[in-house]
């Protein structure tokens, strides 16, 4: 079997911070004693992410993805444990030929010269990257038709908007044809239309051309159309490690069925819980068929059994101490 | 040829902004204007017609090169740093498979070469420095160019500060008065005592003071020597600082903001 793409054993990175009281007495206290503590933002965590494959990081806001993606692209050197990409290169060293192999977008971070045209962003990272001028152009040309932003390619950056700024960052992170590509969060501001094309144009990439992708995002949809593997991170810890449909199974609790009807049930079947006029709950623990007649569902859902509902129920939980 | 790149984006951000290009040089002007007033001034007042050995037209000249140099030797890199570190941007850097200091160089000369060309091109083709032959020519060429490099390397080791301190803007008025004075900005550095006469090698003074005595043609070969000599220490304590400072710096870099 292939050495993983990606491997990430024991790690453990932590950054300082400080407290401060609001106020002049607060500020007056911070100016003499400042309130320092450290924060461990990930936690013995252990990842492999083979070649080929989309893997994306879930977790809620500050639990520590971004940070992930961080070590794994050698922004933040890792205090414990050994993150290893391609084998044998240690990000932090930051090796000019390792970073030739891998295309990064942070979302709130742009690559893009903010008084310039997305082109000259591109023709410099052409020459950074040693792209020769014809695959440059032709591979462009693909990119920005793929997205539907040919036409900004001469309008400064300033002039775009949200969504053509985030494909552009998108196309910046994929100009050299990395193999290994990190999104974060890669569908802020994008148009449900957009998105979808994005989804199909990554897939194809990861298809053609065994690009891994590794992908954190808020947007379940993004995570759900795309990967074939999440990790979720939560308080810094991984706690799990699977497919999304495993990762539904194995957190989903009682199955409550929420149905929808065209009309009022009377009467009430048995094992069926009424919430209002058209609204029903089922506890389908016992049940091997639904006790209410098919023809009259306009809808059925199971409670806590879509990402969403998991995810709310997994970050909602509280920090441990440290 | 990616860092020549880098320069031709530098110099298209400069003139993107028209406006701001001309009011930069506008409020330069003016500053120039003001300080020529003020000597001016002292000269009638005083009723010497040298101060220092400098008559008023040296001193109105000398005015006017030293304010072009100061356009040249900005200190921009250090807020573009700070900025960097705090918006947590330096991140988009650090994972390019780029020399840091070497693009930050070509972007610097970059933004300068509007400067350059408006003010040092006109400065250089006047000064009498190209016209005592080729080892004088030579020679001024390479203290010019050592100093420019000395310069920005002294002021991007000052930027690494930004790795520890959140905000950096309490320098900008640190930085114009040690130009205005150290630099001789304000007035030429000759008519200090001569117990503080070694001032004249200190960084500022060499960006400065020193260069514009040089197109001016008010050096000797002697003095041009020593001050690339200076010029060259300075280079290797601003490398020193550079080498130390950077890898601890980088060590403490969180990339805020996601």
């Amino acid at each position: 079997m292939a050495a993983p793409i990606i491997s990430i054993v024991h790690t453990d990175f932590s950054y300082v911070t400080f407290t401060k009281q609001s106020g002049f007495s607060g500020a007056w206290h911070d100016l003499f004693h400042r309130q320092k503590s450290t924060v461990a933002a990930i936690q013995d965590v252990s990842l492999q992410v083979n070649r080929g494959e989309i893997l994306g990081l879930l977790g809620a806001n500050g639990a520590g993805k971004t940070t992930l993606i961080k070590l794994m692209t050698g922004i933040l050197p890792a205090n414990t444990g050994s993150v290893r990409l391609f084998t044998d290169e240690i990000p932090f060293r930051k090796r000019a030929a390792f970073l030739q192999r891998i295309g990064v977008m942070l979302s709130q971070k742009s690559q893009l010269a903010w008084d310039l045209p997305p082109l000259d962003t591109l023709v410099l990272l052409r020459e950074i990257y040693h792209i020769p001028r014809d695959q440059f152009t032709s591979w462009l040309a693909f990119l920005t038709k793929e997205l539907a932003v040919t036409p900004q390619l001469h309008v400064p950056v300033r002039k775009l908007s949200l969504g053509q700024r985030i494909k552009f960052e998108l196309i910046c992170a994929l100009i050299h044809r990395p193999e290994i590509l990190f999104l974060d969060e890669p569908t802020i501001g994008i148009d449900v239309s957009s998105q979808a094309n994005i989804y199909r144009f990554l897939k194809q990439l990861n298809h053609d051309i065994q690009m891994t992708i590794i992908l954190t995002s808020h947007n379940t949809k993004d995570i759900e159309a795309l990967a074939q593997r999440v990790a979720v991170i939560n308080h810094g810890k991984k706690i799990f490690d699977g497919t999304t449909t495993g990762l539904i199974s194995r957190y989903a609790t009682v199955p409550i069925l929420e149905i929808v009807t065209d009309g009022p049930l009377a009467p009430l079947p048995t094992h069926v819980k009424q919430v209002d006029n058209t609204h029903y709950e089922v506890n389908a623990t016992a049940l091997v068929a639904l006790p209410i007649d098919p023809r009259h569902i306009l809808s059925v859902n199971r409670r806590n059994g879509s990402l969403d509902a998991i995810l709310t129920q997994l970050f909602s939980e509280e920090a441990p101490k440290q | 040829m990616k860092y020549w790149v880098t320069c031709q984006n530098a110099l298209l951000t400069t003139l993107a902004y028209r406006g701001n290009l001309l009011l930069h040089l506008l409020t330069t002007a003016i500053n120039v204007l003001v300080a020529i007033f003020m000597w001016l001034a002292v000269y009638n007042f005083s009723g010497r017609s040298n101060i220092a050995g400098i008559q008023p037209n040296q001193m109105v000249i000398y005015l006017i090169v030293v304010n072009i140099l100061a356009l040249i030797f900005s200190a921009e890199p250090i807020f573009k740093f700070s900025s960097l570190v705090r918006s947590g941007n330096l991140s988009v850097v650090l994972i390019r498979p780029i020399n840091y200091f070497i693009q930050s160089f070509w972007d610097y000369f970059g933004r300068a070469i509007p400067y350059l060309i408006v003010y040092g091109l006109t400065t250089g083709l006047v000064s009498p420095v190209f016209h005592r032959g080729l080892r004088y020519g030579l020679s001024s060429l390479l203290l010019m160019l050592i100093t420019y490099g000395m310069f920005f390397l002294l002021i991007t080791a000052i930027s690494l500060c930004s790795f520890w301190l959140v905000q950096v803007w309490p320098l900008r008025p640190v930085l114009s008065a040690l130009f205005l004075l150290l630099g001789g900005q304000a007035f030429p550095l000759q008519v200090l005592p001569s117990a503080v006469s070694w001032l004249i090698y200190n960084p500022f003074s060499l960006a400065g003071n020193q260069l514009t005595l040089l197109l001016l043609g008010k050096l000797s070969l002697y003095q041009i020597a020593i001050a690339t000599g200076w010029a060259i220490i300075w280079t290797v304590v601003a490398l020193a600082i550079l080498k130390l400072t950077w890898q601890r710096g980088i060590h403490s870099y969180e990339g805020v903001g996601s």
